[in-house]
């Protein structure tokens, strides 16, 4: 992406008289060098806004996100289990408009015009950029189960965005009978959380030992393999016997004969094989896409997800728009949020170096995901990730992989570990 | 043609040969799990710039145990992470 001091100096002085008349929400309180702009409140796009702030203070920055307070998705499965409320996964922003003059508007956003740099809001606002950051997270495509669909969603939960959702599982979960058979179906790659399904089958099954000792956790994945697979089997076998009659998990691998449909008043899900599974507790996670604010803004493929250089995370289809988090394909890095903080740290990056007409700087990018098995016993994968000079990400040779330690020492710390990283990583975040 | 094999290897060598990541950049995401430092998660303020460095090559050359960060500073070159560790002493 070259860039001469001419066209940035146009862009700078669009974006400083836009910012005087164009927006009828924002108060100009200094002249900024640029404006960005960001789509979306989550890890990604809340590190993103924060960190441009961060490292250049000239630029100003608006935070648009509907909801309030945003729920993590990380910390969801623990309080399905009963280890921590929900309303302790729960964010505000205001940390980040007060300590570092991030303009947060609570509206949602209705369209993008790419060529004139410019989106408007549901309230018919409009706002002018020039650097938008798109983080919209994921949305899930209904139509690949029959019968599933968001109203759908109100009685059959999928708890992959956390908040109510999260809430309906729980208190299906409570009233189930004390033999009750839960049906988690799991999509296949790629995917938000890739362990996700699994800590949440773990710690379903640690309730249910407790309070529900007769029920049983059926996986039915739409994947031959998943994340951490021989840690999560092994710390099942320990904990939950699995392999045996008794066990309290069952995974079955169901690729080769996919659900197509669901009955949602029978909490049935059909297969492609015409086998019915009834369930007392039925899961759907939906296979999924980017965010609808991405597809409608002409920031996806035919995958569904949103391509960009990796470098800066610019989108290829549109000019001067960033892709981050779970949206964007940054090919070989798992959909996590420690991946979106770390995506955003590397975009912000990039966005402050362009709007100065200079080279991005080398990226990196960082992911850990910790998994709970039970509370006191965590398993995680790691990975480095760099670019190398074909502009291709690569996973650094020798470093990352899974937990090699399974004493019962080693999986108490990393149970430690995870819940620290998660305060660590919501307060570098969002506060 | 020994000339010939000098430019060949240069440019092989020029291909492979990839620039260090931004150390700014390796620190912000360290701050990730480093934010809030408690008995598990150790503070990186309370360790001197040597204390670091010489902890985080312990990590990448195996001489200390560790649960996580032997996996994450394998990444990272000798240099990477000095110039990293300097940045958290301004």
């Amino acid at each position: 992406m070259q860039y001469n001091r001419r066209q940035f100096i146009r862009q700078i002085a669009a974006g400083s008289s836009l910012l005087l008349t164009g927006c009828s929400g924002l108060q100009v309180k200094k002249s900024y060098s640029a404006h960005v702009v960001v789509v979306g409140g989550g890890f990604a796009g809340a590190t993103a806004a924060k960190t441009i702030r961060q490292l250049d203070d000239t630029i100003k920055v608006t935070l648009i996100e509907p909801k309030s307070r945003y729920v993590t998705c990380p910390g969801s499965n623990w309080v399905l289990a009963g280890l921590t409320s929900l309303d302790s996964i729960r964010f505000s922003y205001q940390r980040l408009s007060t300590a570092y003059g991030i303009d947060v508007i609570a509206e949602q956003v209705e369209s993008v015009d790419a060529e004139k740099q410019t989106l408007v809001l549901a309230n018919q606002d409009q706002i002018n950029y020039d650097r938008l950051i798109m983080a919209p997270g994921i949305d899930f495509n209904w139509d690949s189960i029959d019968g599933y669909s968001a109203e759908a969603a109100n009685q059959i939960p999928h708890a992959w965005q956390a908040g109510r959702q999260t809430e309906i599982l729980l208190q299906q979960i409570h009233a189930m009978p004390d033999n009750g058979l839960i049906v988690i179906s799991a999509p296949a790659n790629p995917f938000r959380c890739p362990p996700g399904p699994y800590e949440r089958a773990s710690l379903l099954a640690y309730y249910c030992q407790r309070h529900k000792p007769r029920a049983k956790i059926l996986i039915l994945d739409h994947k031959r393999g998943f994340s951490k697979q021989a840690l999560f089997m092994q710390g099942w076998r320990r904990n939950y016997g699995y392999g045996t009659e008794q066990s309290l998990i069952e995974w079955q691998s169901i690729t080769d004969n996919p659900v197509i449909a669901v009955s949602v008043k029978d909490k049935t899900l059909l297969t492609d094989f015409g086998d019915q599974i009834k369930a007392d507790v039925l899961n759907i996670i939906p296979a999924q896409k980017a965010g609808q604010i991405a597809a409608s803004s002409g920031l996806t493929d035919n995958s569904g997800w949103c391509p960009v250089q990796p470098d800066t995370a610019e989108s290829t289809l549109r000019d001067k728009i960033h892709v981050i988090g779970d949206a964007a394909i940054y090919p070989g890095i798992p959909k996590s949020a420690f991946a979106a903080n770390s995506e955003a740290k590397a975009c912000a990056m990039a966005v402050v170096h362009l709007l100065k007409d200079k080279q991005p700087p080398e990226p990196v990018w960082m992911n850990t995901c910790f998994s709970l098995l039970t509370p006191q016993q965590g398993i995680s994968v790691a990975m480095v990730y760099k670019l190398n000079q074909q502009q291709q990400i690569y996973k650094v040779k020798g470093a990352g992989g899974v937990s090699s330690r399974t004493d019962s020492q080693s999986l108490h710390r990393e149970a430690q570990i995870a819940r620290n990283w998660y305060k660590s990583i919501t307060r570098n975040t969002f506060s | 043609m020994y000339k010939v094999w000098v430019l060949v290897l240069l440019t092989l060598q020029m291909q492979f040969a990839l620039a260090d990541s931004n150390p700014r950049l390796i620190q912000m995401n360290c701050m990730s799990c480093h934010n809030q430092p408690d008995e598990v998660i150790p503070d990186l303020k309370s360790l001197s710039p040597q204390q670091m460095l010489a902890a985080l090559l312990d990590f990448k050359y195996e001489r200390r145990p560790s649960l996580i960060m032997g996996r994450i500073v394998k990444g990272f070159s000798e240099q990477e992470l000095a110039d990293t560790t300097r940045l958290f002493y301004p």
